[in-house]
């Protein structure tokens, strides 16, 4: 395992790509579904989730972000192509800020400022929120989702096992 | 230097007591609300929360577990004064672990090894999780409960400033 910083994002980018995998075998109906209390639909949440990625590593600098909710869902393979490679950027930005002062990034058009760590933490919540939201939707019709917490994920890379028989 | 990912952890105890604050403002009655695809009822959920937290610590710093959800409902005072507590030791944890170092662990009867790092980035998640099924039974029956992502957070503790502001 590396820092828990890194380790945070490691799990943003298999849990996004997961719960990616569950959306890529609905219909274009179920994607459509959505939940009392939630963001909205399946859709809807996964392509805010993923272009809200893309804003934040914005303000770490050197990224452009491509992906927008005004220009609509642009269906589930391609969302997760950006996921890949924006959970990529997230550990790459962790591993490179992970100890120390990161220094400061503009909010709000502008007007305010924040330490870089509120951006690595609200990355993390924000991902974690709308995931929760679909999971909620998934369950409330009755779709499995499988295991997606950090158990799961300790176990898919090795960190959660078993010890040897004796 | 202080590491980054502490932020996360400050973030999840002024999280956890800000959703606590509005849910002691419900009615007896509104705590056995729930909502389609979540955990359970409010209640249900808050007494989960805490008391999985309190398992996590036991993993992470060999601290007691006061709070079963096995137990009858305590209140959510009381669950709040434990939330507190849980979220200082959560900061003391994240300052204190080495991510790589393994515990041996009991889980459905069965003993597992596992990572530190682990351990402590699903107590982030899973209250993360869990909270986010709170605002959405609380968005279902329109109840509001503010803002508490992590730009409300920096805006309360002053991390948020206005630029050219000190």
């Amino acid at each position: 395992m590396g820092p828990v910083l890194i380790e945070a994002f490691r799990y943003n980018r298999w849990a996004n790509l997961h719960l990616l995998d569950v959306c890529a075998k609905l219909t274009d109906e179920q994607l459509r579904l959505t939940s009392p209390g939630t963001f909205g639909t399946i859709a809807a949440t996964l392509t805010h989730m993923l272009a809200a990625e893309q804003r934040y590593l914005w303000r770490f600098g050197g990224y452009e972000p491509e992906l927008k909710e005004q220009d609509g869902f642009p269906g589930v393979a391609s969302l997760r192509e950006h996921a890949a490679g924006s959970g990529d950027r997230f550990i790459a930005e962790a591993a490179r800020l992970n100890d120390g002062n990161a220094g400061e990034a503009k909010l709000r058009e502008g007007e305010t400022r924040a330490p870089l760590a509120m951006i690595f933490v609200q990355a993390l919540h924000h991902g974690n929120d709308h995931r929760t939201h679909i999971c909620t939707i998934l369950g409330h019709h009755g779709i499995p989702y499988g295991d997606m917490d950090v158990w799961a994920y300790g176990e898919a890379v090795g960190a959660y096992q078993a010890p040897p028989e004796a | 230097m202080e590491p980054l990912w502490i932020e996360a952890f400050r973030y999840h105890k002024w999280a956890n007591l800000h959703l606590l604050d509005v849910c002691l403002k419900l009615a007896p009655e509104q705590l056995h609300l729930t909502a389609p695809g979540t955990y359970g009822t409010i209640a249900g959920t808050w007494h989960h929360l805490v008391g999985a937290e309190q398992r996590y610590l036991a993993r992470l710093l060999g601290s007691e577990v006061l709070v079963n959800e096995r137990d009858a409902f305590p209140g959510l005072e009381v669950l709040k004064d434990h939330a507190a507590r849980n979220g200082d030791l959560l900061i003391e944890a994240a300052v204190r672990i080495t991510p790589d170092d393994v515990i041996e662990t009991k889980f459905e009867g069965e003993t597992s090894q596992l990572h530190l790092g682990i351990v402590i980035i699903q107590a982030l998640h899973h209250g993360n999780d869990h909270r986010t099924h709170i605002c959405s039974i609380l968005g279902h029956h329109q109840i509001s409960y503010g803002d508490m992502d992590v730009w409300a957070y920096g805006d309360a503790t002053g991390a948020i400033v206005p630029i050219g502001g000190s």
